[in-house]
C-alpha cells in the first residue's frame, strides 16, 4: 500500500518548479543479498544518488521497524549520501501512520551521512487514503506536503551550496 | 581532487568515519577514531560526489 504514497509525493515534488525527481522502487533493484554493504552496490542505483541534492523515502513499517530491504539498499552506498537531506514518509495500516519506523530509520540514515528534515510525513490508516488507482482521497494532506518539501526543498538548496563551497575543517 | 566528469576542483566536504567490514579494513582502522575516515568531496562545477579512504597502519 504505500505505492501510491510513493508516487504522490513523486507527483507533488514535480510540480515544483527547477525540481527534477525520479522515483526509485527497491524491490525492483538488482542488488544481491548473500553479502552486504558497498560490495554489492547498484552502479545505476549509485548514479542516482550521486545526482540527488535530497532523498524522500517512504517506508512501510513493519513490525515497528524498517523493512529490511531497505535498510539492505541504502547500506549499499556512503559518499553518495553524505551532508544530504532527507525527509521520511511513514506508512501504516494503523493509526500511527509508521511514526515508529520513521523515529528508527532516523539514526540510520545519520550514520550514512543524510541529514534528515524535521516535517515528516504520516500516512495513517492508507488503507482508506487513496482509491484503486491512487488517488488521494483525503486532501487534508496536501498542505501538509507542502510543508513537507518547502522544508526538504530548503535543506536541499542550503546542503548543495555546502558541499560545494565550505570546506571541512577551515573556512571555504 | 579533481571531479572526473567536469574537470573542476572538488570541495573537501566531509570526513565520514566507517566502521570497517572486512578484515583489511580493520588492519587499516585509525585507532583513535576506532574506524577509517573517508574523506567525501563535491563538485562546485556539476555537483558529483567521490571519496577517497584515509588509512593508517595501526602498530600495537
Amino acid at each position: 500500500m504505500s505505492e501510491h504514497a510513493a508516487e504522490l509525493m513523486r507527483a507533488e515534488i514535480a510540480k515544483r518548479p527547477g525540481v527534477v525527481t525520479e522515483l526509485v522502487d527497491v524491490a525492483t533493484l538488482p542488488i544481491p543479498v548473500d553479502d552486504a554493504g558497498e560490495s554489492v552496490k547498484d552502479p545505476e542505483f549509485s548514479e542516482t544518488m550521486n545526482r540527488a541534492d535530497a532523498l524522500v523515502i517512504v517506508a512501510p513499517e513493519y513490525n515497528h521497524g524498517y523493512p529490511g530491504l531497505l535498510k539492505h539498499v541504502l547500506d549499499t552506498n556512503l559518499k553518495e549520501y553524505v551532508h544530504k537531506a532527507v525527509g521520511i514518509v511513514g506508512v501504516s495500516a494503523g493509526a500511527f501512520g509508521g511514526a515508529r519506523v520513521i523515529q528508527n530509520l532516523i539514526p540510520v540514515l545519520r550514520e550514512l551521512g543524510l541529514v534528515t528534515i524535521f516535517w515528516d510525513m504520516n500516512f495513517t490508516t492508507v488503507q482508506s487514503r487513496f482509491d484503486e488507482s491512487g488517488k488521494l482521497l483525503d486532501e487534508s494532506f496536501l498542505p501538509r506536503i507542502e510543508k513537507f518539501l518547502d522544508e526538504l526543498c530548503w535543506m536541499a538548496e542550503t546542503l548543495r551550496y555546502g558541499r560545494s563551497n565550505v570546506s571541512i575543517g577551515g573556512a571555504g | 581532487m579533481t571531479c572526473p566528469q567536469c574537470g573542476a576542483e572538488m570541495n573537501h566536504q566531509a570526513d565520514k568515519l566507517v566502521h570497517p567490514v572486512t578484515r583489511e579494513e580493520a588492519a587499516s582502522m585509525t585507532a583513535a577514531l576506532d574506524g577509517v575516515i573517508e574523506e567525501v568531496f563535491a563538485c562546485p562545477g556539476c555537483g558529483r560526489i567521490e571519496s577517497r579512504r584515509v588509512t593508517e597502519t595501526v602498530r600495537r
